[in-house]
């Protein structure tokens, strides 16, 4: 049940009628059996894989408690937590590899017969697969204690609006809201209200008409394009990305707003950034977290412990590459995703270096034009590092090589600049008020409606021009 | 006072205290809306009916040039919706209307058809091809009902070979999803649908739907199917090529053909097309191409009069064309099924001598 979809609006709106008439032990009971049912929409055998990942999660995290077992058994049942999960993510999301390899060897064999070997991946796998990791680090760090409430660990791990894609959620913030009071007044249905409609728009109109735009030549024969056209495209790609991305984390975010629950942010005017650190504090905020979390920052504690140096040059290198390195690997197996993690990599490694014989000067506090200037760097290093995102790498090697080669100019795609024009108003109003999504608000409500009225009116005609493609995130 | 005492009885005396009682199910109070609220939502709504009744208004003052469309996944349909409305918009009328798949739309020009008729008779028709690719009689049963109640023509062609109603026909059951799915003919065919609806009166709609595929890489091509649309619907066929036997071949419903019961129930959906003067007309096909057909041209001709026979119970006549062998070997598209263009001036010129002997026979009320 894709979330921009008439039946899921319908199916909001049973539970939430639901939902308000319940108090907030069986409001949570009924969440979790919602989300439960809204996961088996997708597949009927997605339901048990979560399941199972929930179970063994909440189980273990139960030795993880101080007062269970001793320091070392602590560490062996955090480290059977973290492999079970590991082994369930590379087990679904990692597993066509090999199943491809060993159905070519077998039918080179004569064995045709191998439709059992495919492995389905369950959507938001890969988002739910962290929060647990995230949940039995925090418990074994003392950060929070091992839920003892089934019913909402379940629901931490399950909760629908935040299923497929996330935001990844921390337990030790989410868990207490579901024991909060849930205020659902005037303002919060108003807020609420403000980031679906913002998020349809980023979505349909802005997303769906970009990924429209893209002909298949971008990505299987991208050598047939010219260069005006490849970097139209290529800034179409990734404005795409960004509004998919975005639009469904708004419009999730204000579906879980009207349950009286807050999910985290995960984008902040992202191609606003100023530098690449700044840049991973704006785009897919939630994961650039964990990542920070439990990977980078213990990997750079344990190399400052051997050497305590600003000069140490594996922490320096390391922290930053590996991080991204994994991050390409958690988006999608292939060279290419290592390549894009590689690259911003490198780009965070350079701005590391920069700082040590510069000092650092907090972007807000520079000159507008070197703001300006860093911006458009910034922009257009993850606009190139999106190429190989988006592109096998025999293609990127092939849209590079077209870049040097073609000469031809033309006027590019008007169609593709407006759309873009229109995502980059949206991000540029929330941006001057200091990254508010809902912004919007503070209008005059005949300048609110007329915008809403627009809204609905561009959002009936896109739906006219084009069929919906899938949240891309969904496939991670 | 300092201790506060749980009343035995159903009220407290005011001097006690009671403690408030802990927060285990209590009836949820998650929804505190006050009154009045959803006020901007109302005046969105407002403002909209007002932006589309201003753009309705600029749509019927203003683009009366620009195209139109029903909003079909199929764009033949799109097109030739178009083009037909704006020859009506035109001359006022629609006479008749050629009817079919592809072999129609590349085997009758409607021009060259009312020229003939005219000679014959000294009578102006005016006429349409409205060939569809891949067109197949169940998709036919569903169209002609609504080009008869639009159009109001005199007399509706089908032009049919062995493939309208031959299971195995590639495409015939993607083209009758296509079409079916069309909010504007489910609206037609009384199925209430809001895009129908919007499709079949809002002009403002029906421009947007012409240039609907604004998103796509493709757009301009689509956009110039309208713009260059044949105004007769007829597009002729030229070919570069003579027919080269070696490389044709029968198509696989020649090899074992049976009925179709979709469109076989088309078929008949077309027969009983009530309100105007219904022809089913043989589309000629080269002899050597008949050879191919299992059990061979006689079969082939068996089945044709069979199809006649069903015709005939509902008091529709089938012309038979092929072993007239009208068409000179020359005058066939390379792949041996589509009339060229000099084939169809032949075809079309006969059609609307045989036309016009048959009305003034008497055998044909039109």
């Amino acid at each position: 049940m894709n979330i921009v979809t008439l039946s899921f609006a319908a199916f909001v709106l049973v539970v939430l009628a639901l939902y308000y008439l319940l108090p907030r032990r069986p409001q949570n009971i009924l969440l979790l059996g919602a989300s439960y049912i809204f996961y088996a929409t997708w597949s009927i055998e997605f339901p048990f894989i979560l399941f199972a990942v929930t179970l063994v999660s909440f189980v273990l995290a139960q030795r993880l408690q101080p007062t269970e077992t001793n320091a070392t058994e602590r560490r062996r049942w955090l480290w059977l937590g973290i492999g079970f999960n590991l082994f369930v993510l590379v087990l679904f999301k990692y597993a066509g590899f090999f199943v491809d390899d060993i159905t070519a060897r077998l039918s080179s064999w004569g064995l045709t017969h191998t439709e059992g070997l495919e492995i389905l991946l369950p959507i938001g796998l890969s988002f739910y697969i962290l929060q647990a990791i995230s949940y039995l680090i925090d418990v074994s760090r003392k950060q929070l204690p091992a839920s003892t409430d089934m019913i909402d660990f379940a629901l931490y791990m399950a909760y629908f609006p935040k299923l497929t894609s996330g935001p990844i959620e921390r337990a030790r913030a989410f868990l207490p809201k579901l024991n909060a009071q849930r205020i659902v007044d005037n303002d919060q249905l108003a807020r609420s209200f403000t980031l679906i409609v913002v998020g349809v728009v980023r979505k349909l109109v802005i997303a769906d008409s970009l990924a429209a735009m893209i002909p298949a030549a971008y990505y299987n024969a991208p050598g047939t394009l010219s260069v005006v056209n490849l970097l139209t495209y290529a800034l179409a790609y990734a404005f795409w990305l960004y509004n998919d991305f975005a639009g469904y984390t708004s419009v999730v975010r204000g579906v879980s707003g009207l349950f009286g629950i807050e999910l985290s942010p995960n984008f902040q005017q992202p191609y606003f950034a100023r530098n690449f650190t700044e840049f991973w504090n704006r785009w897919h905020i939630t994961l650039s977290q964990w990542l920070r979390d439990y990977i980078y920052f213990p990997l750079s504690r344990a190399l400052i412990r051997r050497n305590p140096s600003r000069w140490n040059v594996w922490n320096i290198l390391l922290p930053p590459l590996v991080t991204m390195l994994l991050s390409g690997l958690w988006h999608g197996t292939g060279w290419h995703m290592v390549v894009w993690g590689g690259l911003h990599g490198l780009y965070l490694v350079g701005e590391r270096l920069f700082g040590l014989w510069r000092p650092a000067v907090a972007p807000q506090k520079q000159p507008r034009w070197r703001q300006v200037f860093a911006i458009g760097v910034v922009f257009t290093l993850v606009v190139i590092a999106w190429v190989p995102f988006s592109l096998t790498l025999p293609h990127a090697t092939e849209f590079a090589r077209r870049l040097t080669l073609d000469r031809t100019l033309h006027r590019p795609s008007v169609r593709v600049l407006v759309v873009i024009f229109i995502s980059l108003w949206i991000d540029w109003v929330q941006y001057r008020r200091g990254g508010n999504e809902i912004v919007f608000l503070r209008w005059p409500r005949l300048v609110q409606a007329t915008l809403l009225a627009l809204a609905l009116l561009a959002i009936f005609l896109v739906t006219q021009a084009t069929i919906s493609p899938p949240f891309i995130y969904q496939g991670f | 006072m300092g201790r506060s005492r749980k009343p035995l009885w159903g009220f407290a005396p005011p001097w006690v205290r009671i403690p408030p009682s802990p927060p285990i199910m209590t009836k949820s109070s998650t929804l505190r809306l006050r009154f009045p609220f959803g006020q901007t939502l109302l005046l969105a709504f407002l403002i909209l009916v007002l932006l589309s009744a201003l753009l309705e208004v600029a749509a019927r003052q203003f683009l009366d040039d620009y195209p139109t469309a029903i909003g079909s996944a199929n764009l033949d349909l799109d097109v030739k919706i178009y083009a037909l409305d704006q020859l009506v918009a035109e001359k006022g009328r629609v006479d008749c209307i050629f009817f079919g798949s592809s072999v129609v739309l590349n085997g009758i020009d409607p021009d060259r058809f009312a020229l003939t008729y005219r000679e014959q008779t000294g009578e102006d028709l005016i006429c349409y091809n409205f060939g569809m690719l891949a067109l197949t009689a169940r998709t036919a049963g569903v169209l002609s009902e609504i080009l008869i109640e639009r159009y109001h023509p005199r007399l509706l062609v089908y032009g049919l070979t062995i493939r309208d109603l031959a299971a195995g026909a590639s495409d015939a059951n993607r083209i009758y999803q296509d079409v079916t799915r069309t909010p504007w003919i489910r609206y037609q065919r009384g199925e209430f649908d809001v895009e129908g609806w919007l499709a079949d009166h809002s002009h403002a709609y029906r421009h947007y739907l012409a240039y609907r595929s604004w998103i796509s890489p493709t757009f301009a091509s689509r956009l110039s199917d309208f713009t260059d649309a044949p105004p007769s619907g007829y597009v002729p066929f030229h070919a570069t090529r003579a027919l080269d036997w070696n490389q044709i071949e029968a198509p696989l419903y020649f090899e074992h053909f049976e009925i179709d019961p979709a469109d076989w129930q088309g078929f008949e959906q077309l027969l009983a097309t009530a309100g105007t003067q219904l022809v089913l007309l043989e589309m000629p096909l080269p002899s050597q191409l008949l050879a191919k057909f299992s059990g061979g041209a006689e079969a082939y001709a068996a089945s044709i009069d069979s199809f006649a026979a069903a015709a005939a119970a509902k008091q529709v006549p089938l012309w038979t064309t092929t072993h007239l062998n009208l068409i000179p070997d020359e005058d066939w598209a390379e792949d041996a099924h589509h009339l060229n263009n000099a084939g169809a001036q032949i075809f079309s010129a006969w059609l609307a001598e045989y036309l016009a002997q048959a009305v003034e026979h008497g055998q044909l009320r039109f």
